[in-house]
């Protein structure tokens, strides 16, 4: 780029100087004057003989400089050095002047010249003097008219220099416009039809080739005044529907416009690249009201399916600014060809901006991207089924997102990822999506707020190699994962997530060190609510309810903190898995969970104080633990023990309605200053300090009633006697005797 | 007290059941409590009626004369053409005998009837011993013109041994419990039983169609006709009642294979007659014998689900539950088997035997509701084939079709070897015979017994195969 910025003055110059020399050697001002003759408003020619500049116009815009590449083929640079036809040789009069003196002949009465001797005769010498003194009147006109013809000369060179110059000029400006269109058609990807709106003008490219260069008053252009500067066949209108089949770059400066008139812009593409008829913005301004913009087959006019590598797409470039209102963008985007990233369906590049409010934006290969875009708004955008990902903000600065919803789409409904960017991550809602509803990948510093996400196939939220990120107020709904956090992730702060149905809620991949849920609630989770693979995880005022385990601790975890955890109903509580170390669950509410509130195999895990109501056990460990300060009740089992190592509860109560405490053979027990009530207080053999308090479980209300019922079966039977006595039914009759010989 | 208020409320689900089922024997205890026996001087003339096959000589002759003690007006013996020895016991003391060779309990009781000439006949099991008051006492409730047939209480006889023992508690709670309220409540039994049941004659030879041609399903019936003769009394708007004071005594299995047969048959019976009154009207204007019969059927499954507990907390070592459970079962069941145990105090031991046939018969009563359509006697060579009463004998039984008489007409009485003839009864004070050589009694208590299911046959209950051996119709 700074190659070619430089090399134009030089290109000028030296086509300057070369006109200049041509002018003087041919020192004709009429052959200058022929050279200068302005060209027609519509010229047609072949790149090397372009028409003539109008004069007056502005250098070509700098917005896309010609890349740093050798000359296009055939496409030669206008002869600078042609000379005039017509002309006549260098150092020729002009027609009809008076010839000039010779200087080296000498003249009378001048320096120089001998007169022969005379009589003296005095009128002959007044006479001889009055000729002389005529002569030398003579010779002064004819000096003075050598003079002046000597001097028009001079003029009329000097204006000979001046218009070789200017039409030097002209043919250096020719030469790099036709430089540029062919550097902005190799840009392209080599489009076999480009048109390029200049502020003034409309550049024609075929093949690579300026086939016309369209004057146009500067301002706006109207898609319809579009049409009008282009071939016929690059534009077809039919209805509200317009068929473009030519590659349309803005410049910077221009202003594309396309209302409601044309409702839908059908942009032809093909098998190959270059078929693709896409929409640059350039440094200018594309603005959309009303519009659908989409690909389509040049014979069938259907959509091009995204596995089509010359699918066209639209692209915001740098300086270039987007303003799409009550539009749409669908089947845009081309796939990644080779070693090539493909296209996104609609783009926004390095410092480009603009808005898109009420738009759709529909199976492309990639919805929507935003790479290092500066203040686009997007507002109740709505972007679906998309091949690959549905939006990605990659560095983009000042976006601002309201009611955006990434639905249906083959990838991540939202992709956060390149270069980290303050700019909140919220204002979106996915469901849906391929993968993930949001993904947000190495960012550091991330805000993630208010993200509502639905029936993603792999999950809600994935936090891949992100630093200090805080994600508040996410809700995920029947997601595989809830959200997931992996690759080293360090320093996550989740906070108000709430999940339902799905298979986890929250999943703390090995590899993550240091997150931290707060105020949370999931719900439904089939396989377990949390699932806890890190390091330093720390859980604070989280509820779950109805899943099949409320946390589980999974191999390799540490440094696990579980505070003020309520588990509601469910499988089981707390799962431990051995291999875990550091496990602290302090105030635990588990009520109603199906089996065990709390089963640990992590050894040295701690459970200090909480409350378990009902379930078939109350805590289940299978490793040293130590319990303190626990109220359970009502389970049928409260603390089974099958540690080959000693399990100390301490200052526990227990009331369960079969066994309070069950040691299994080997597993040392030890239970201090504990209440135990249940209809077998312990099981096992159990090691007892302190004060401890056992007794069978207050008489169910049933059991009350049992009692009652038996005496009330009594008092009946009583009743009963006291009537058969009275009228005489229990006078019991005899069995007759045997007849004698009846055998 | 920390626990959830449920276990305060409900405590276990067991717990939750045994308070239901607590509460509908109270529904029949109550008023059972409040059962009192007919009082007063009524008396009609009654004869009694007996289908007999193979019975125990010694047993017959002890029910024969019981019968005659009672003082009744005919005692009419239907006696199996084959069956020579009860002919010959029956030679000997004042009775009307009718030779038949129609198999089938229910054509025999129709002979009987029809050659009565009494205002009620007592329709009796050939081996059911009357206390000597019998017919005083049931003779009572017909002083109610609405009462069309009265029950009697029974009770096990001869046998001490363990099926006995659970029989005869089995008999209490039923007089004690369910006939006594149902009998107080609407006057409605359910059932009397065919070891002796009184009706008024009009009413028998008004329902007899009805009772020989009873179908289920399009099958013919071929047991359970003292259910079948209650609910046609029942259906045609009588009453009926259950007169405890008139006590019998009658024989019961005490082998497993015949009480399991006999019980499998009354379970299909039970079930065809509770499920198609259920499906009446009439049943409904007895709202209590409409309720014990839901509880009946329900009682089936329920029952099975205290072993299903048990089973559980045995597999689960819960042993303090189990016990605790077992404890409860004890004390229950002899709360509610108090009248029992009133009378036969030994009997609290048999609690837990009692409550395990319970288990047994909940079961009886499951594979009786499956096997619903079957009409087999089980006990007896009688079956009902392509919608007829037949004999059925076993391969080694060698009696073949060609051996048997055709069937008898039909009449009043159809004797094949003659009409009831006076000159055949004998005085009832000439029980002394012993002519009956022992080697010529049919089998023992434990097989064929009572009823009058089909003549042909010797030996006890043969296998289920059966061979039509000859057609016979009512």
């Amino acid at each position: 780029m700074t190659a070619s910025r430089t090399r134009r003055p030089l290109v000028r110059r030296l086509l300057a100087g070369c006109a200049i020399a041509t002018v003087f050697a041919l020192a004709a001002p009429g052959v200058a004057a022929a050279a200068s003759a302005d060209g027609p408003a519509v010229a047609t020619g072949t790149a090397g003989a372009l028409p003539a500049q109008p004069p007056g116009t502005d250098p070509p815009p700098g917005n896309d400089p010609p890349p740093a590449t050798d000359p296009p083929p055939g496409n030669d640079p206008p002869p600078a050095t042609d000379p005039p036809t017509g002309n006549d040789p260098p150092g020729t009069n002009p027609p009809g002047s008076t010839p000039a003196p010779n200087p080296t002949q000498p003249r009378p009465g001048f320096p120089g010249f001998t007169r022969p001797p005379a009589s003296p005769d005095p009128a002959q010498i007044a006479r001889e003097q009055a000729e002389a003194a005529k002569h030398a009147e003579q010779v002064a006109r004819e000096l003075a008219e050598q003079a002046k013809h000597a001097e028009q000369a001079a003029r009329e060179q000097a204006e000979a220099i001046q218009r070789a110059q200017e039409l030097a000029a002209a043919q250096a400006e020719q030469a790099a416009a036709v430089q540029e269109a062919r550097a902005s058609w190799d840009s392209r990807g080599r489009p076999a039809k480009l048109a390029i709106v200049r502020a003034d003008r409309v550049e024609v490219i075929t093949e690579g080739r300026l086939v016309r260069n369209v004057p146009r008053t500067p301002g706006a252009v109207t898609f319809g005044a579009l049409d009008r500067y282009l071939p016929d066949d690059w534009i077809t209108v039919d209805g509200d529907t317009a068929f473009v089949d030519a590659m349309v770059v803005l410049s910077t400066g221009t202003n594309l416009q396309i209302d409601e008139d044309t409702k839908t812009i059908q942009l032809a593409g093909g098998p190959e690249p270059g078929d693709a008829a896409s929409i640059f913005t350039g440094g200018g301004r594309l603005t959309l009201t009303g519009v659908t913009i989409t690909s389509a087959d040049r014979e069938t006019k259907a959509p091009l399916p995204d596995t089509a590598a010359g699918r066209p797409f639209v692209e915001v470039s740098a300086g270039g600014r987007l303003n799409a209102t009550d539009s749409g963008f669908s089947d845009l985007g081309s796939p990644a060809v080779g070693a090539g990233e493909g296209n996104a369906g609609l783009r926004f590049n390095t410092g480009s901006t603009g808005s898109l409010v009420r738009t759709t934006v529909q199976r492309n290969t990639i919805g929507l991207v935003l790479s290092a875009s500066t203040d686009v708004r997007l507002e109740e955008v709505t972007v679906s089924e998309s091949t690959g990902d549905g939006l990605v903000l990659s560095g983009d600065r000042g976006t601002t997102m309201d009611r955006v919803r990434a639905e249906g789409n083959g990838g991540n409904g939202v992709l956060v990822t390149g270069e980290n960017s303050d700019r909140p991550i919220t204002g979106f809602s996915t469901s849906g999506n391929g993968v993930y509803g949001l993904a947000v990948v190495g960012q550091t510093g991330a805000r993630v707020t208010g993200i509502v996400t639905e029936g993603d196939k792999a999950g809600g939220l994935r936090l891949s190699r992100v630093t200090d990120v805080v994600v508040t107020d996410f809700t995920a709904t029947e997601q595989p994962i809830g959200v997931f956090t992996h690759v080293n992730s360090s320093g996550v702060l989740i906070e108000g997530l709430s999940t339902t149905g799905g298979r986890r809620g929250l999943v703390v991949e090995k590899s993550t060190h240091g997150l931290e849920l707060r105020a949370s609630t999931i719900a439904d989770a089939r396989v377990a609510g949390v699932a806890i693979g890190g390091k330093e995880v720390r859980l604070t005022d989280v509820q779950v309810a109805d899943s099949r385990a409320g946390v589980r601790v999974e191999r390799g975890a540490g440094d696990v903190q579980l505070t003020k955890l309520t588990v509601e109903g469910g499988r089981d509580g707390i799962v431990a898995s051995a291999g875990t170390t550091g496990v602290v669950v302090t105030d635990l509410v588990a009520n109603n969970v199906g089996y065990d509130a709390v089963r640990s195999a992590s050894p040295g895990a701690q459970i200090v104080g909480g409350t378990i109501n009902g379930g078939a056990t109350g805590i289940d460990v299978a490793a040293a633990a130590t319990i303190v300060g626990t109220t359970i009740a009502g389970s049928n089992e409260g603390i089974h023990s099958r540690s080959p190592e000693l399990v100390h509860a301490d200052k526990v109560q227990v009331d369960a309605t079969d066994v309070g405490v069950n040691a299994l053979p080997g597993s040392p027990f030890r239970l201090s200053n504990s209440s135990v009530h249940a209809l077998e207080a312990l099981r096992g053999v159990i090691e007892q300090q302190g004060v401890n308090d056992f007794s069978l479980p207050p008489l169910n209300i049933l059991g009350a009633i049992g009692v009652p019922l038996i005496l009330l079966a009594l008092v009946l039977e009583q009743v009963h006697a006291f009537r058969q006595r009275r009228f005489g039914g229990t006078r019991r009759r005899h069995l007759p005797p045997i007849p004698v010989g009846g055998g | 007290m920390t626990l959830p208020l449920y276990y305060y409320v409900l405590g276990t689900p067991l717990g939750v059941l045994g308070l239901i089922r607590w509460g509908f024997w109270l529904v029949r205890r109550i008023p059972a409590v409040l059962y009192r026996p007919v009082v007063n001087n009524h008396r009609l003339s009654m004869s009694v009626v007996v289908p007999t096959y193979q019975e125990d000589p010694e047993v017959f002759a002890t029910a024969i004369e019981s019968w005659l003690a009672n003082g009744v007006e005919q005692v009419i013996l239907v006696i199996d053409e084959s069956d020579t020895v009860c002919q010959e016991i029956a030679r000997r003391y004042p009775v009307e005998v009718v030779i038949t060779d129609v198999p089938g309990k229910r054509d025999a009781l129709r002979k009987g009837w029809r050659a009565s000439r009494t205002e009620l006949v007592a329709l009796v099991d050939s081996d059911t011993i009357w206390a000597p008051d019998v017919a005083a006492e049931v003779c009572k409730p017909f002083a109610d013109p609405r009462i069309g047939g009265v029950g009697t209480r029974q009770s096990v006889y001869g046998s001490k041994g363990f099926l006995a023992r659970i029989t005869d508690m089995f008999l209490d709670h039923r007089y004690f419990d369910e006939n006594a309220s149902q009998s107080l409540l609407g006057k409605a039994v359910s059932c009397l039983s065919g070891r002796t049941a009184v009706y008024r004659r009009a009413l028998l030879l008004e329902i007899e169609d009805d009772f020989m041609h009873e179908t289920f399903w399009g099958v013919q019936c071929l047991s359970g006709d003292d259910k079948r003769l209650t609910t046609l009394i029942l259906e045609r708007g009588h009453l009926t009642y259950m007169q405890r004071t008139a006590e019998v005594w009658s024989t019961f299995p005490d082998t497993w294979k015949i009480f399991f047969r006999q019980r499998l048959r009354w379970a299909r019976n039970t079930w065809r007659s509770d499920l198609r009154a259920l499906s009446r009207k009439w049943v409904w204007r007895h709202p209590f014998l409409a309720f014990t019969m839901i509880d009946k059927g329900i009682s089936s499954f329920t029952l099975l689900l205290g072993p299903i507990f048990m089973t559980i907390s045995l597999i689960n070592q819960n042993w303090i539950f189990a016990g605790v459970l077992a404890l409860w079962w004890q004390i229950s069941r002899s709360a509610k088997l108090l009248p029992h145990l009133r009378r036969r105090p030994s009997s609290f031991f048999f609690i837990p035997g009692y409550v395990f046939v319970s288990w047994i018969m909940a079961l009886i009563k499951l594979q009786a509701l499956l096997t619903i359509r079957k009409q087999r006697w089980l006990t007896r060579q009688v079956a009902v084939e392509n919608g007829q009463v037949v004999r059925t004998a076993s391969a080694a039984d060698g009696a073949a079709p060609a051996d048997l008489p055709p069937a008898g007409p039909r009449g009043p009485v159809a004797p094949v070897h003659g009409a009831p003839v006076p000159d055949r009864r004998v005085p009832a004070h000439a029980g002394s015979a012993r002519g009956v050589p022992a080697g010529s009694r049919p089998p023992g208590r434990g097989g064929p017994q009572r009823g009058m299911p089909g003549p042909g046959s010797a030996g006890g209950p043969g296998p289920d195969d059966t061979i039509p051996i000859v057609r016979v119709s009512a």
